[in-house]
């Protein structure tokens, strides 16, 4: 498969053998160690990795220079179940999700994250139970995470993800039929190497909301994955981003339109100054039989400084016909005659491209206080 | 619609009333050919070489370009999907019998009856119609025929000589004009490009070589028409169109094949040079033969295409019309290297029953100020996979560069795909680039009117097809967007219902 190594053996081999953790010994790590000694790992230049030094990570990840938070930050609601991975109960949950969220082959990080899991939570709402408040993710203690969220029927949560560290981190959510979670990350700048897969599938008549503020990182890497499995299930994603120096933020989102009748909204803002570089690979797929989807997908991107880079691939795969997908995408700069329009009114030139970063990074933002906590806007 | 349009017409879709949607270009010719044996290594490339009395140097640079090749994976990226081709039982090289034609009469009649049978009279108009040509002859058309591998005949030599126009096959040229050939070849499209341009530069037979001189506009429009014949033979052509300061020259390519079982390879490499103030126009309009409706036989046309704007306030522009082929994979790409300079690729892409293109373009942004425009539409229908995929890469010197993307997508039936995947990278702030993408269909509501105005259904698709392909009907010289628009007409016939 193309983005795998056929002859990286070596690299596999060394992640290999640092072996896996004996953390959640119920979970079967046979397909992931199976599908790295047959596969190896994706390499430098490999499609998917085109913008990301995947061996950058790499090197992270050999040298063990992960420094994990050393206990664990969550915060629950009244009503709302959770369970540490390690636990037997996690493994019931596990069973309770059905099928994978995600193709492992498509994405073998999270086989790397299997062998060396180190910390994870499981977390329920039971059907029917709208919880009273967030679900709050914080640090987890173990630089290989694992969130698996389960929304009974009906129920309703609100998942925040809080900045923590990680080398990687997968979080893999289904909503059942009816069911609604609204999932809100918060990325800080921070000087690590962090790779994370969220992999979500929606119901019938599910919603899935997720808004994503990202600082960048020396390097990162966010595939997130929806699946609209129900008919009529709906997903929302909005992500806004603001990078400086020299971070590096890589998203890859893929929604795909499995059953009929499913609506699905993707926004992205992102201002890239400095010599930073912001990727975003935002794919629609329209499966076969899922006639009347609705797609839509909106790449705005700023470029701040001559030496930042922007990279963007919105694409479309479709096999319906009866569908409405749509895509835009643009680059630029800040639109110097709004500057000026803000001078002439005694606003100062660093005052006016701020409001005007905020003002353009807004339409991909709900929470504007907590993006402000976080400094994607001022 | 003039004489010339007419054989266009028929070259494209031949005497679509009377055959259907049948592929109407898909005999064979029964002719002596010199073919090589299947198989590819260095006594072949030296045979090719030998057979067309190359200088030792285009020898040499063969052998470079099989080296490479030979050390190339086969890629594999693309959305299409074909068995492993056996690059060693094709065979490499196929002529009609017989030395080399000097002039016309000595073509053989069964080629140049191929080429009448195809609409192309090789015959000079005068010699055709038995009238002069007219004076002013802006329509004439100047062809240059490629059978199987080699170049048959040029039309109109004569008269694109005075105005210093060169119009050869690209073995004469090699002979001919050498300086010029070992200047520009391979400046575009270098040899290791890519798989097949690597294996194209080792074995290409033919094709067609174009200078338009200082300030020159080219008096007609040139163009080449590419005709696969023989049976497990591959053709590799290679051409080459270099508009000097100021010069201008609009060319069309048409290609057709017999209906085989077989798949065929179509390899070719197209290299456009501009230089300052220069402007060239490239329009295809591709109709190789798709296969059956089971998707037996067919043409893999496998094909890169390329241009540079060297100079400043210089444009390329691509046109394709691609309803052919088994697979069409291929990316007519412009290199904006001169300040001011404009790339443009406007492309219909069809595809029915099960035929697959992966097809748009690339355009990268080097020079200030230089613009680009894409607009794609693909119509997929059948159980047909139509993808478009371009990259549009601002660096970091092409200041205040612009780019306007859009790429439409019509789907016709439940089973076929459609698909978009737009690279869009850009390293400087003030450069601007804007793509939009959608996806629609021919929606009941559409039929239901028509039909209500007395337009039978298959007409109705036609027309509303037609209208979705109009942006870029209207950048193909006219007569060439009327049949155009003709050959979209005829391969959607039994698509709908």
């Amino acid at each position: 498969m193309a983005g795998l190594t056929a002859d990286g053996a070596s690299l596999a081999e060394r992640v290999l053998e640092l072996g896996t953790t004996g953390y959640a010994p119920w979970l079967d790590r046979t397909p992931h160690r199976k599908l790295i000694e047959a596969r190896g790992l994706p390499k430098l230049r490999a499609e998917a990795w085109r913008h990301t030094n995947v061996t950058r990570w790499y090197d992270a990840v050999l040298s063990g220079a992960e420094t994990p938070a050393k206990r664990t930050r969550l915060e629950l609601p009244e009503g709302v179940e959770a369970v540490d991975f390690e636990s037997v109960r996690a493994c019931e949950l596990v069973a309770q999700r059905g099928e994978e969220t995600f193709s492992l082959a498509a994405h073998p990080l999270a086989a790397l994250n299997a062998l060396r899991l180190g910390a994870g939570v499981a977390i329920r709402i039971p059907a029917g139970v709208a919880a009273p408040g967030p679900v709050r993710i914080g640090d987890l203690p173990a630089a290989y995470q694992r969130i698996l969220v389960i929304v009974e029927a009906d129920a309703r949560v609100e998942v925040i993800e809080e900045p923590s560290t990680y080398t990687h981190r997968l979080l893999e959510a289904v909503v059942q039929p009816g069911g609604r979670l609204s999932h809100r990350r918060q990325q800080a700048a921070s000087s690590g190497r962090e790779c994370s897969l969220v992999a979500v599938r929606t119901e019938a008549d599910a919603r899935y909301d997720l808004a994503q503020t990202a600082l960048g990182a020396d390097l990162r890497r966010n595939d997130i994955l929806a699946t609209l499995a129900g008919d009529g299930a709906a997903v929302e994603i909005r992500g806004a981003w603001r990078l400086d120096g020299s971070r590096h933020l890589d998203n890859q989102v893929a929604v795909r339109h499995a059953a009929p009748g499913g609506t699905s909204r993707q926004t992205y803002r992102g201002v890239a100054d400095g010599r930073s570089r912001a990727v975003l690979n935002g794919r629609i797929e329209i499966a076969p039989g899922a006639q009347h989807s609705d797609a839509m997908l909106s790449t705005k991107n700023l470029l701040a400084s001559d030496t930042a880079e922007v990279y963007a691939k919105p694409e479309l795969t479709i096999y319906a016909n009866d569908v409405k997908c749509s895509h835009g995408a643009t680059i630029g700069a800040i639109d110097d005659d709004a500057v000026h329009y803000f001078r002439s009114r005694g606003i100062d030139e660093r005052r006016a491209r701020s409001l005007f970063v905020r003002g353009f990074l807004r339409e991909a933002i709900d929470d504007v206080e907590a993006a402000q906590r976080l400094g994607v806007i001022q | 619609m003039s004489e010339q349009s007419n054989e266009l017409a028929d070259l494209v879709g031949q005497d679509h009333a009377a055959t259907g949607h049948e592929y109407a270009a898909g005999f064979v010719t029964e002719i002596e050919a010199d073919t090589l044996p299947p198989g590819l290594d260095e006594q072949v490339v030296r045979a090719i070489s030998a057979k067309k009395d190359e200088p030792s140097w285009m020898t040499q640079w063969r052998l470079d370009a099989l080296r490479r090749w030979q050390r190339m994976p086969t890629p594999r990226w693309a959305h299409v999907q074909f068995p492993d081709i056996d690059f060693q039982s094709i065979s490499y090289f196929s002529a009609p019998k017989g030395t080399a034609p000097t002039s016309l009469d000595e073509v053989d009649p069964e080629v140049l009856r191929t080429y009448e049978k195809l609409g192309i009279p090789l015959h000079e108009r005068a010699a055709l119609a038995g009238v002069e040509a007219p004076a002013d002859t802006t329509s004439n058309v100047a062809v240059d025929a490629i059978f199987d591998s080699v170049s048959v005949a040029t039309t109109f030599k004569e008269r694109l000589a005075e105005a210093g126009v060169i119009f050869c096959s690209m073995s004469e040229a090699i002979r001919e004009h050498p300086d010029l050939v070992r200047k520009y070849l391979g400046s575009v499209v270098p040899k290791p490009d890519n798989f097949y341009a690597a294996l194209n530069s080792a074995v290409f037979s033919d094709g067609s070589f174009v200078y338009v001189p200082k300030n020159t506009r080219c008096p007609m429009e040139l163009s080449t028409i590419f005709r696969i014949n023989e049976k497990n033979t591959g053709q590799f052509e290679r051409t080459l169109i270099i508009a000097d300061e100021g010069a201008y020259v609009s060319y069309l390519e048409g290609c057709t094949a017999p209906m085989r079982d077989d798949n065929q390879l179509h390899a070719a490499v197209v290299e456009l040079v501009a230089l300052t103030d220069a402007e060239i126009k490239y329009s295809t309009v591709q109709n190789w033969y798709p296969g059956d409706d089971e998707g037996n036989g067919g043409i893999y046309n496998f094909v890169t295409k390329r241009g540079a704007c060297l100079g400043d306030r210089s444009k390329i522009s691509w046109t394709q019309v691609e309803t052919g082929s088994a697979i069409t994979w291929k990316y007519p790409s412009v290199i904006l290297r001169g300040a001011d300079s404009v790339g443009e690729f406007y492309s219909v892409a069809l595809t029915r029953n099960l035929q697959q293109a992966d097809t748009g373009t690339k355009m990268t942004h080097i020079g200030p100020r230089t613009k680009s425009t894409i607009v794609s539409k693909g119509i997929s229908a059948g159980r047909s996979q139509n993808s478009y995929r371009g990259r549009v890469r601002m660096n970091p010197g092409a200041k205040g560069a612009r780019n306007y993307t859009q790429c439409d997508s019509l789907l016709i039936g439940d089973s076929c795909g459609a698909h978009t995947f737009p690279y869009i990278e850009s390293k400087l702030p003030t450069a601007v680039i804007e793509h939009e993408a959608t996806t629609s269909r021919v929606s009941e509501e559409q039929l239901f009117l028509c039909q209500q105005r007395g337009i039978d259904p298959e007409k109705a698709v036609a027309m509303i097809v037609n209208g979705f392909c109009r942006d870029v009907f209207r950048t193909l010289p006219m007569e060439f967007a009327v049949e155009a628009a003709k050959l979209l007409e005829v391969s959607l016939e039994g698509a709908v219902g």
